[in-house]
């Protein structure tokens, strides 16, 4: 269902209450994770062997802790770190590739549509998941792997979207006028297309961000994620999922961050894309 | 020929007493009705040459098809005939004659005779150009020659070296012992199928194995004792991750099952329909295995210093993730007949190991670090980060590294290029000389660890040369001592078979080694 906007209210208004919760959240949890070695928090390697399995809100430990007695809001907080920079890296990555490459598709056509077509379709009909664990055993499993090997899988709709924004726009009268007026074609894309074209593929961004962290978790569960003990949240749904029947909290409170976190990203990239739908925002 | 008949008929007579006996105890034993078995992993198929996994739930599956020679009792431990009627050492122990049962059959009317041995067991140590024969030989005790033919139904095993604890080894279940139809063998073991239909003499054959899902056994027309075919049906169910079958287990969507974790046992233990039982597991239990090739582990001050670090006991706890078992001291679990209850390791002691530490790190300039490779699961991991944790707070710097899933995670150990690696030691333990010569420089799997201690090879050499069961139980305790002093590898638990089951199931022993006889067991209404 469209979502539609109010253009009375003021602009922060406009974008509700559920909107600014997301925003909230994400703010917090990034400082969080961010902010994480300075926080008064134990040390999320530090085993303590006499209070495994703890549950939330007991003594010292407001979240409990895991199998081996180590603290899960610490490891909550220091688990974002690593997904919350695959959320903003990968899809960053991605749309900074999928503009060069969807812009020239849609703008020049022929044989370059036809060249990035034809790479967008190979990506495509690679499973994305399956070709992430193929990258990470092959180079290992370390950040700046995972960040290029998502941000590759990431591109095609990424040049999807800009192709076809850039196809809509090209036709426009503002590009035709800075055409006649003898605009070169990178200046034709960056000053007129660009601008057009970048709004809906912000939105597609933050659900690129989502799909980042569940394929961060997936992996994990996998046991092709990060190496031990580097918390992730993935990683900690992984740990506890041995342990769900005796001590579900292990699972839940790192799967209900990640919950949280996927779906306010959901909720502000519905919120924008509604913002920049013709339709929708009824203009 | 008269007195060995005798002999035979004697024993016979013996072994239907035994389960005349066992069935004087088990008055509720009945007959019908099918029994489901939830088991973690698919079998993969049945042929000794294309299965490359000796995980105890195949053996579970199929010793039900294929029986063995003797069997196990958990209950008293005695070891009582099956497809054997009996067992002799030479003098030397080098030789094993085997009196074979008559009438035994395999599922295709076939008779498991002495030709049956023969054939099985000369595949075993030759075929394919003898490509598992190690394998085999490792399972079957130290250095099998070969199985000779002595008339229809006797067979001698001959072994290069004493092999006093052979019986013991044939009463456990491995792959070694199951036995195909010669006359089947040799029409289809080139077929593609072969390793997908197996025809043995156990009291149960296939009648469907669904991929990935369930191998179904129904009783085997031609088996030797009938009154000991309790179930119609007897059903294996893959049903991979432990939490499922332990809530399959509950819902009665399964019967039985044995248990890995022990973080699973208070809640089983807790629910009235459930019985578990527990017993000590025949395996030398879960240890960690230094390079002693390479710095630093050359070099015995650190081995004790990475000893001494740790409380192996709260290893232990995370480990199983239950503190309710002590951490082991020997390769033998507590109630295992060759258990060592007086062998002492390090005992953890952080400022010992900080001085030991020290004092190579004043002598060599070098501070001590490295990686664990381990096993691509959970218990390891959480093993091995708790162990990190520890050598941490004595100024360690380690990392570990989980291998990947499947046979690949050994590759490390292989090759050599490793520091520390997490194994169970899988070898049976049912007799000492087939754990001590695990050990000696000139064995394979030491050679993986680069083990060459002329105190261990004099210990392990002490073991094997022991006849005499007080004389092999204290040398067997004395190589145990001897590899603690050594520090030559960490041990630090050492699991025990648990069997959760169902109290309509009736016939379920307690476990000894890999004993979960499915086979054996009934179910009531």
């Amino acid at each position: 269902m469209a979502m539609s906007i109010n253009f009375v209210q003021p602009w922060w208004k406009r974008l509700g209450i559920v909107f600014w919760l997301c925003v909230g959240w994400l703010i917090f949890i990034s400082f969080g994770a961010l902010l994480a070695p300075w926080l008064p928090l134990y040390d999320p390697l530090s085993t303590n062997l006499d209070r495994q399995f703890e549950p939330p809100l007991s003594e010292g430990y407001l979240l409990g802790t895991d199998a081996v007695g180590r603290d899960l809001l610490s490891r909550a907080i220091h688990g974002g770190r690593v997904s919350l920079t695959l959320a903003f890296t990968a899809p960053f990555l991605s749309l900074a590739v999928g503009l060069v490459l969807g812009l020239s598709a849609g703008y020049f056509r022929g044989r370059v549509d036809t060249a990035v077509s034809v790479f967008t379709d190979s990506i495509l009909a690679f499973p994305n998941i399956v070709g992430v664990m193929v990258i990470l055993f092959f180079f290992g499993a370390t950040l700046p792997v995972m960040i290029l090997a998502l941000a590759f899988f990431g591109i095609p709709p990424e040049v999807r979207v800009a192709r076809a924004n850039t196809i809509l726009f090209a036709e426009r009268e503002f590009v035709l006028a800075a055409r006649a007026q003898g605009a070169s074609s990178v200046r034709i894309m960056v000053r007129e297309l660009l601008p057009n074209v970048i709004v809906p593929m912000l939105s597609l961004v933050l659900f690129g961000m989502s799909i980042v962290i569940i394929i961060e978790g997936a992996l994990a569960f996998l046991g092709v994620g990060f190496p031990p003990p580097t918390p992730t949240w993935g990683k900690m749904v992984g740990d506890g999922f041995e342990e769900i029947s005796k001590a579900p909290h292990i699972t839940f409170v790192p799967a209900g961050v990640m919950f949280l976190t996927i779906l306010s990203l959901n909720m502000i990239g519905d919120r924008l894309r509604a913002l920049s739908d013709v339709k929708a925002s009824a203009v | 020929m008269k007195i060995r008949k005798k002999v035979s008929a004697l024993l016979a007579a013996a072994a239907a007493l035994t389960f005349a006996a066992d069935a004087d105890q088990s008055a509720a034993q009945s007959h019908g009705g099918s029994l489901v078995v939830g088991v973690e992993q698919d079998v993969s198929g049945f042929d000794n040459f294309k299965v490359l996994s000796f995980a105890h739930f195949r053996q579970y599956i199929l010793q039900a098809i294929y029986e063995r020679m003797f069997e196990v009792d958990g209950n008293t431990r005695e070891i009582h005939p099956v497809h054997a009627l009996s067992a002799t050492p030479s003098d030397d122990a080098k030789s094993w004659r085997v009196v074979l049962r008559q009438g035994v059959k395999f599922s295709n009317g076939e008779d498991l005779n002495a030709d049956a041995y023969v054939t099985h067991f000369t595949r075993l140590l030759t075929g394919l150009d003898g490509r598992f024969a190690g394998r085999y030989r490792r399972l079957m005790g130290p250095h099998l020659e070969g199985v000779e033919k002595v008339d229809d139904y006797t067979v001698d095993f001959k072994f290069a070296v004493p092999n006093p604890g052979f019986k013991d080894m044939a009463a456990q279940p491995n792959m070694s012992w199951w036995v195909t139809a010669p006359k089947y063998l040799a029409e289809n073991q080139e077929e593609p199928e072969f390793n997908e239909n197996p025809v043995g003499a156990g009291p149960y054959m296939l009648d469907e194995w669904r991929d990935g899902a369930y191998v179904k056994l129904v009783k085997n027309p031609h088996y030797w004792n009938p009154d000991g075919q309790y179930l119609d049906e007897l059903t294996f169910l893959f049903i991979p991750p432990e939490v499922n079958r332990v809530n399959a287990l509950k819902a009665g969507d399964i019967d039985v099952m044995y248990v890995n974790s022990r973080g699973f046992l208070p809640e089983l233990e807790e629910d009235p329909d459930i019985t578990v039982v527990s017993g000590p597991r025949l395996s030398s239990g879960q240890m960690i295995g230094f390079n002693h090739s390479k710095a630093p582990f050359s070099d015995i001050r650190v081995r004790k210093a990475l000893i001494h670090a740790l409380d192996r006991q709260q290893v232990t706890c995370a480990y199983s993730g239950i503190c309710r078992d002590q951490a082991e001291n020997d390769m033998y679990g507590e109630g295992h007949p060759w258990h060592c209850p007086d062998v002492t390791w390090p005992v953890h002691d952080p400022a010992k190991a900080k001085a030991l530490l020290d004092e190579y790190a004043g002598e060599t300039g070098q501070a001590v670090t490295f990686n664990v490779d381990h096993f691509p699961n959970a218990q390891a991991e959480k093993t091995v980060t708790a162990m990190i944790d520890m050598w941490r707070q004595v100024g360690i710097s380690a990392t570990q590294k989980a291998g990947p899933r499947g046979p690949g995670f050994i590759r490390p150990l292989l090759s050599g290029e490793f520091d520390i690696f997490t194994f169970v030691e899988n070898f049976s333990n049912a007799d000492p000389s087939l754990v001590a010569t695990r050990f000696h420089s000139d064995h394979p799997s030491s050679v993986q660890f680069h083990l060459d201690n002329p105190r261990i090879d004099a210990a392990v050499e002490a073991v094997n040369s022991a006849t005499d069961r007080d004389a092999r139980y204290a040398a067997s305790c004395a190589y145990q001592q001897v590899l603690a002093d050594e520090a030559a590898f960490i041990p630090y638990d050492h699991p025990r078979m648990h069997i959760a089951y169902r109290n309509n199931v009736g016939g379920v022993q307690q476990p000894f080694g890999y004993t979960f006889n499915a086979h054996r067991l009934w179910v009531t209404e």
